[in-house]
Formats: C-alpha cells, structure tokens, sequence
C-alpha cells in the first residue's frame, strides 16, 4: 500500500472508493478527472458501511477501470481485500492509508499471531509470551511479519 | 543440434472437421499410457524431416491418446500438406513430450479465449478443464463459415453457452469486432490465438483499452516474420563469426555451423534460446521479454529476434 496519491493516467474510467477523510485525500484527483470530463465514481464508505454493497459495486466494473481505495488503515485492509476478490490487480488500483496502521507479527517459536502497532520494535506474542524483534520479512500467506527472538 | 528423448505413437483415427482440417488420434506404441499434459499443451511432431508444433485438443486427464487439429495451409512447405496427403491411419509417428506455453492464468476470474480459424485448439484444453472446475469462462471464435469452422459442433455440445461465433461469410456475416474487448468485467484475461494479424490487433486493442499487460496472453503457431529483414553478423565471444542471411533464422544459423545453441519453441514463446548481448543493437521479435528486458538490450532470443546494428558480440 502506498502514501503516495498520483493520478495514473489515460485509464478509460476512474472508481474512487473512500471514507469521508479519505475523500478528501482523494479530491485533488476527482477534480482533475472531472474537468477532464473522465468517466468515474465515487462511492463512500461511511460507519454504517455493508461491505456486501461495496463488493458488488467492485464486481460489476469492467476492464480499463482503475480503482483508488482510500481509508482508514483498517477499513482499508478490508477495501483491498474486496477489491482484490472482485478481480483488481496490483496494476489496476491504489491504495492509500491514514492513521495508525496495525501490523501482525509471526512467532517464530509457536507460530502465533500477534497484532502491533506499525513502527513497534519489539512485542511479546500474545500466545507464548516470547519476546519478539519485528523483522521485514512479510509473508504474504500469514500477511505477517517473522518475529525473531529478540533476547536469549 | 540437440535431440530430444521423443514418443513414438500411432495413428488411431483421423477425422475430418471441416475441408481442411484434419483431426488426428494418436495413440501409445510401447506404454499404455502418455505423459500428462496441462491444458493449453502442445507437442512437436517429427515427420518427413521436419518439426511441427500443434496444440493437444483433448481433456488434459486423458492419458491413453493424444489429438491434434491439424489446417491445410495453402502456404505448407511440407508439415501440414504431409499430414494431410501422407498421414494414414496405423501410421507410426514420434512425437515430443508435451509442453506448455500458454498456460491459463490462475489470478483470473474469468477467462475469454479469442480464436481464429485453426487458433481455437489450445482453447478446446483449456475450456474443457475450466468447465470441469467449474470456473467462469467464453470464447469468442472467427471463421469464415459454419461449415470451415472447426469443431463447431463439438463446442456447441459442450459450451453453448459460453460459445459465440462469428462467420465472415453468408448472408448474415458478422465479424468479431475488437470493442467486445470493452464489455469485459474487472479480472478477466484475455488469451488470443490465431494469424498474426488477428493477434496483433487484439492484443493492441486490449493495451488500448487499459488492459494490464499481464491479463493478455497470446499464442503463436508460426514464428512473427520481419517486413524488411537484412543479414547480419554475429560475433560469438569464444571465436567464430556467424553470418545470418536475411531469410534465415539466427538459430538457425548457428545450428548450421555446428553450435550447439540451446532452443526449444522456435516462435519467440519460452525464452530457452536466450543469449547475451555484449555490443550491438537488437531487433526483438519475441513475446518472452518484457518491454523493460527488450529495452535494456543485452539480451537476444535468437529464434525470432535479429540485428538492427550490423553486427552483434554474442556472449557464447
């Protein structure tokens, strides 16, 4: 995921799906696509928000679209999660975060599953109590990060 | 030249499609069954001295017999005419182990296959394994008619409702226009088979209208053939300087001096016959290298890709 907004150009229609801060990130690209009379959407995602309405919507566009998804870090993981089930690939969207972003980190000794605080350097696992270093290896299976022992 | 362990097989039946293709049945000489193939496979046969690749048109599971589609092509310089005029049923002929170029994606949500003519035999695998899996899937086919399309009525038993055709000739011609290509809903991709024309025009169609480079695939049956190819040179690093005539291939080329040049599709696909490129400039014709690698220019694929510069240092 990116904290980098830039508009991709020349895509034939343009999906724009935040909450309301996130919107407001999005503006400065919604102006530049409606002057240029682009074909796009918006769509909000408020707190009484049905991810159900939000996944149909994704499934139903066509090829050529290009989606931008921003939220809150959470909200957002569930965004990319619909996006990427609807068919959207890495090439064909945006994802952008704010706030505080949780990451979950992978015992290295009883392969638990924590959740931090991004940044945080050390954890212990909530399972067996060991104290782990937060490495950068990101497993994309366990979408974690290895936590190495941090003390023998 | 390298060889490679072939299979010997025979001809278990030939079936006519249209007028002019023929379908063949081959079957196991020494083993009850043939190796496993992925659907979108295809085998080289070796007859009469020369080496053809085609399509596997069976259900990938199927073990005791491989099909191939084989068109007449009014160009034959001896594959086609020769399994058409010589090939008789009871036949023995060798044929490779099966490979796949043109494997269906598995990031897909639904697949659409584009064929014309003889192009829709990689897609017959294909659709057969999708429909088993119970995946999302079409196909959209050209030909000039009902009757010159082959296996129409195989597809209309077994797909008709993902099958749409599109006949060129009659009363009620339509043409398969490149705008379907807009209807497509998010994650599809998009496999295209059949002339080189047809390919290319879809295929730029498809970037046209946004599709990632990585949702469009494409088979080739016959190597891309330059407009204005010219002679080079080929400086090999370890001594020799290949001269490549105009009408031949570079691997070929260095198969005719005596170097064992490594090679294996012959049309650009898979990239065995990658070489690099310490001077010179190339004039990639292949679909293996990505934009990045073609620009970069220290790699050839020497069974399409030729020299723009006059002469090439090879690191060989």
């Amino acid at each position: 995921m990116s904290g980098n907004i830039t508009l991709v150009p020349g895509k034939r229609h343009y999906l724009f799906c935040a909450d309301e801060e996130g919107i407001k990130l999005l503006q400065p690209l919604i102006d530049v696509v409606k002057d240029g009379n682009i074909s796009y959407e918006i769509q909000i995602v408020k707190d009484n928000w049905n991810p159900i309405l939000s996944s149909e919507w994704l499934r139903v566009q066509k090829m050529g679209s290009f989606l931008y998804a921003t939220a809150e870090w959470n909200v957002l993981k569930k965004l990319k999660q619909l996006a990427e089930d609807a068919g959207f690939s890495e090439e064909e969207a945006q994802y952008i975060g704010y706030g505080k972003e949780q990451i979950k980190v992978f015992c290295c000794r009883c392969h638990g599953i924590s959740v931090l605080e991004k940044g945080q350097p050390e954890r212990n696992c909530d399972h067996c109590g060991l104290l782990l270093e937060v490495s950068d290896h990101y497993s994309q299976l366990r979408d974690a990060f290895l936590g190495y022992v941090a003390k023998l | 030249m390298l060889k490679e362990k072939t299979i010997p097989v025979y001809v278990k039946s030939i079936i006519q499609e249209t007028p002019q293709v023929k379908r063949f049945t081959l079957a196991p000489v020494e083993e009850t069954s043939l190796p496993a193939f992925s659907a979108g496979s295809h085998i080289t046969t070796y007859i009469d001295g020369k080496e053809r690749n085609y399509s596997l048109t069976n259900h990938p599971d199927t073990m005791d017999s491989y099909q191939i589609a084989i068109r007449l092509s009014e160009t034959s310089t001896g594959g086609s005419l020769y399994w058409h005029h010589e090939v008789k049923v009871g036949d023995t002929v060798r044929v490779s182990y099966p490979r796949n170029h043109f494997p269906l994606s598995f990031k897909a949500k639904h697949h659409v296959f584009y064929a014309a003519g003889i192009g829709v035999t990689p897609f017959i695998s294909m659709m057969l394994e999708l429909k088993d899996q119970g995946s999302s899937f079409e196909l959209h086919y050209a030909a000039r008619s009902k009757e010159l399309c082959a296996f129409y009525d195989f597809l209309q038993a077994n797909f008709p409702h993902q099958s749409h055709f599109y006949f060129s000739k009659g009363n009620e011609a339509k043409r398969l226009q490149e705008t379907t290509l807009l209807e497509h809903r998010i994650g599809t991709h998009v496999y295209f088979c059949g002339p080189d024309s047809f390919m290319t025009d879809l295929t730029e169609a498809a970037v046209r209208f946004d599709y990632p480079r990585s949702s469009i695939h494409h088979e080739r049956f016959a190597p891309p053939r330059p407009k204005n190819a010219a002679s080079f040179q080929a400086q090999l690093t370890r001594g020799e300087v290949i001269h490549v005539e105009k009408d031949q291939t570079f691997l070929d080329a260095l198969l005719e001096a005596g170097i064992q040049a490594p090679f294996s599709c012959r049309v650009g696909r898979c990239g065995t016959c990658e070489l690099k490129v310490f001077d010179g400039i190339v004039d990639h014709y292949d679909s293996f290298l990505s934009e990045e690698q073609k620009s970069a220019q220290n790699v050839i694929l020497t069974c399409v890709s030729r020299a723009k510069s006059g002469k090439l240092v090879i690191d060989f």
